[in-house]
């Protein structure tokens, strides 16, 4: 979905349900939700490992930045400010992080032991909870380009765009998240 | 081309970014290099991971929630509410406490004058006394009690003045929360005790100025409150604190160091020994302890050690074999060693973590972390790596106001 997004969003319809939406009408804003919903959300709950309560919440933040005041320029397409605007709410709101806490939870977090499931729809789900914890736990600037190019289907040059950084950057971000992944979850190799 | 070239464009290689002819090459290397072939092999397990992760829509619930937000919308808009940024901030609350100040003294002259023209009874609450440099903490409590001597000029006895403090209202969030002294149902006072169980939980609401919420298994202590200063000291267990005042109104003193409020909002817990650590997720808040200090922006943390003193402060997300080695840093033997540890695991945003160093490791080693830190923030004009090395003053301020913006934006 994410290349076809780019192709679309340059469209004049675009600019004008954006206008639309800062005159104050309320169709054109619940268009422009229902348009890019699925892209915010996606982002969202892929970088918070899973967590649709938080992602709903950077959801509903976005829009809302978007329908009161946020100005988008029309300098960047809509998309890749739109993703930026994602990636920022996602990224206030991981350093907000959890209000209570552990010291041991903190500085002894204990790898996940790894029983076998004989069934496999549960093995499935448990690759893909083991995965979502394992970015969960990464720095924003991994996690960001990892959900944006697995996601979201960037290309390099898009994610560079999106997160205003060089593509160089973004490739060597991409290799050390994925080889961080592979450390983590070596255990899972054989069910991959 | 070299096999370092080679293991530079395997994500490339991995995510169909090469040319044809590129990637027809490196295909063809693979074959030939096992340890371009272990670097793929990573790349595309982690790849294959990361492919089971699906999108998703919004659940329905979210677009109803946008909509009542924006029927509601005589409240302050999103858009409108400032970024946590330190600077902002503080030009906010520069500029609400001149308004304040003024607006006080205005009110207080016109007041005065009108009480002297018109009656020899004081009108209104009485103005705060300049503050006295020498004044301890005692002085402070008998401050507060002086309170009433607004009533004095009304005709009241100082000498049977009831010995009143102000006291601060506590609710029960979940079991029984507990009021040493005998206090007033629902109020703590100054040097009266909180505590809660395992099953409790309570919310304090400290004077005007925002509330703290006390977790399970806490003890607190109300140590003062005053114009100055409002300070509370957590023996054991955690508090969230969520301040709206000026820098340094609001303190927690633990039994390993004082966390000053900057303008916050904060988690502090205190282990049974006395060690404790702090996640600020809002603002700055400052960790002191016998003249060191580290400043904590939201997103970072810190901890503390009885005996030991006060820590760096890390980023939430900072890696762990960072963390590690800045703990051992800071209270075991590290020295070099961590902080080549360190170097070795730092990134962009270990950088407040590196700005602390700077001035806390061996002249030896400062040139290092200068060198990592200035990638990562260009120094500001008239920065230099002398300046640095010798501990400038305003070189090391000038490059902290340049990593804090840095840091927020």
């Amino acid at each position: 979905m994410g290349n076809a997004a780019f192709v679309l969003d340059n469209a004049h319809h675009q600019n004008d349900l954006i206008d639309e939406c800062r005159q104050g009408s309320r169709e054109a804003m619940h268009s422009l939700y229902l348009q890019h919903q699925r892209r915010v959300f996606s982002v969202a709950v892929n970088f918070f490992g899973g967590d649709k309560d938080k992602a709903a919440d950077v959801t509903q933040q976005v829009f809302l930045k978007l329908f009161t005041g946020i100005n988008f320029r029309g300098d960047s397409r809509f998309t890749t400010w739109l993703y930026r605007l994602t990636i920022n709410t996602c990224i206030d709101e991981a350093r907000k992080n959890r209000r209570w806490f552990g010291l041991d939870e903190l500085f002894e977090r204990k790898e996940r032991a790894s029983a076998p499931d004989p069934d496999r729809s549960m093995r499935s789900e448990k690759i893909v909870s083991e995965v979502q914890a394992a970015l969960r736990s990464f720095k924003p600037i991994y996690r960001a380009p990892l959900v944006l190019k697995y996601i979201e289907g960037l290309s390099y040059q898009q994610i560079a765009e999106v997160l205003e950084c060089s593509v160089g950057t973004v490739s060597s971000r991409l290799n050390r998240g994925l080889k961080m992944l592979a450390e983590r979850l070596g255990h899972l190799r054989n069910e991959i | 081309m070299n096999q370092e070239h080679h293991k530079r464009k395997l994500p490339e290689f991995v995510h169909g970014e090469l040319s044809p002819e590129e990637h027809k090459a490196i295909a063809a290397h693979l074959g030939d290099c096992d340890e371009c072939r272990r670097e793929y092999d990573q790349l595309a397990l982690g790849s294959a991971m990361m492919s089971r992760l699906q999108p998703g829509d919004a659940p329905l619930s979210v677009w109803s929630s946008i909509q009542e937000k924006l029927d509601g919308r005589d409240a302050p808009q999103m858009a409108s509410i400032p970024e946590a940024a330190w600077f902002d901030l503080r030009k906010v609350f520069a500029l609400a406490a001149s308004v304040v100040m003024v607006s006080v003294i205005v009110v207080a002259v016109y007041l005065g004058l009108l009480a002297d023209q018109t009656s020899p009874v004081a009108i209104g609450p009485a103005l705060p006394a300049a503050k006295d440099p020498t004044k301890g903490p005692d002085r402070e409590v008998r401050t507060l009690n002086g309170r009433s001597e607004v009533g004095q000029s009304s005709g009241a006895d100082p000498g049977q003045r009831s010995p009143e403090v102000a006291g601060w209202k506590v609710e029960t969030l979940e079991g029984s929360p507990s009021i040493t002294n005998g206090a007033r149902p629902g109020e703590i006072a100054i040097g009266q005790m909180l505590e809660t169980d395992s099953r409790s939980k309570a919310r304090i609401t400290v004077a005007d100025i925002g509330s703290v919420e006390v977790a399970p298994n806490s003890r607190i202590k109300l140590v003062r409150t005053g114009k100055d200063e409002h300070r509370l000291a957590l023996d054991r267990g955690q508090l969230h604190a969520k301040i709206f005042a000026p820098p340094r109104l609001f303190v927690v003193d633990t039994p390993s160091g004082t966390a000053v409020d900057l303008g916050c909002e904060y988690t502090l817990q205190v282990d049974r020994v006395g060690n404790s650590i702090l996640h600020v997720t809002g603002g700055f808040v400052a960790l002191e302890d016998r003249g060191r200090e580290s400043i904590v922006p939201a997103g970072m943390m810190c901890m503390t050690k009885k005996g030991k003193g006060i820590g760096t402060p890390f980023a939430v997300e900072a890696d762990l074999r960072f963390r590690k080695a800045l703990e051992d840093f800071d209270f075991g033997a590290g020295g070099s060693r961590s902080v080549r540890t360190l170097l070795e695991h730092a990134d962009f945003y270990d950088m407040v973590t590196l700005w602390h160093l700077l001035s806390r490791v061996s002249k030896n080693d400062r040139g290092a972390i200068y060198d990592r830190l200035a990638e990562y923030v260009k120094p500001p004009t008239g920065v230099t790596r002398g300046g640095i090395l010798r501990l400038d003053k305003n070189m090391l301020s000038a490059w902290r106001t340049e990593v804090e913006y840095l840091w927020f934006n």
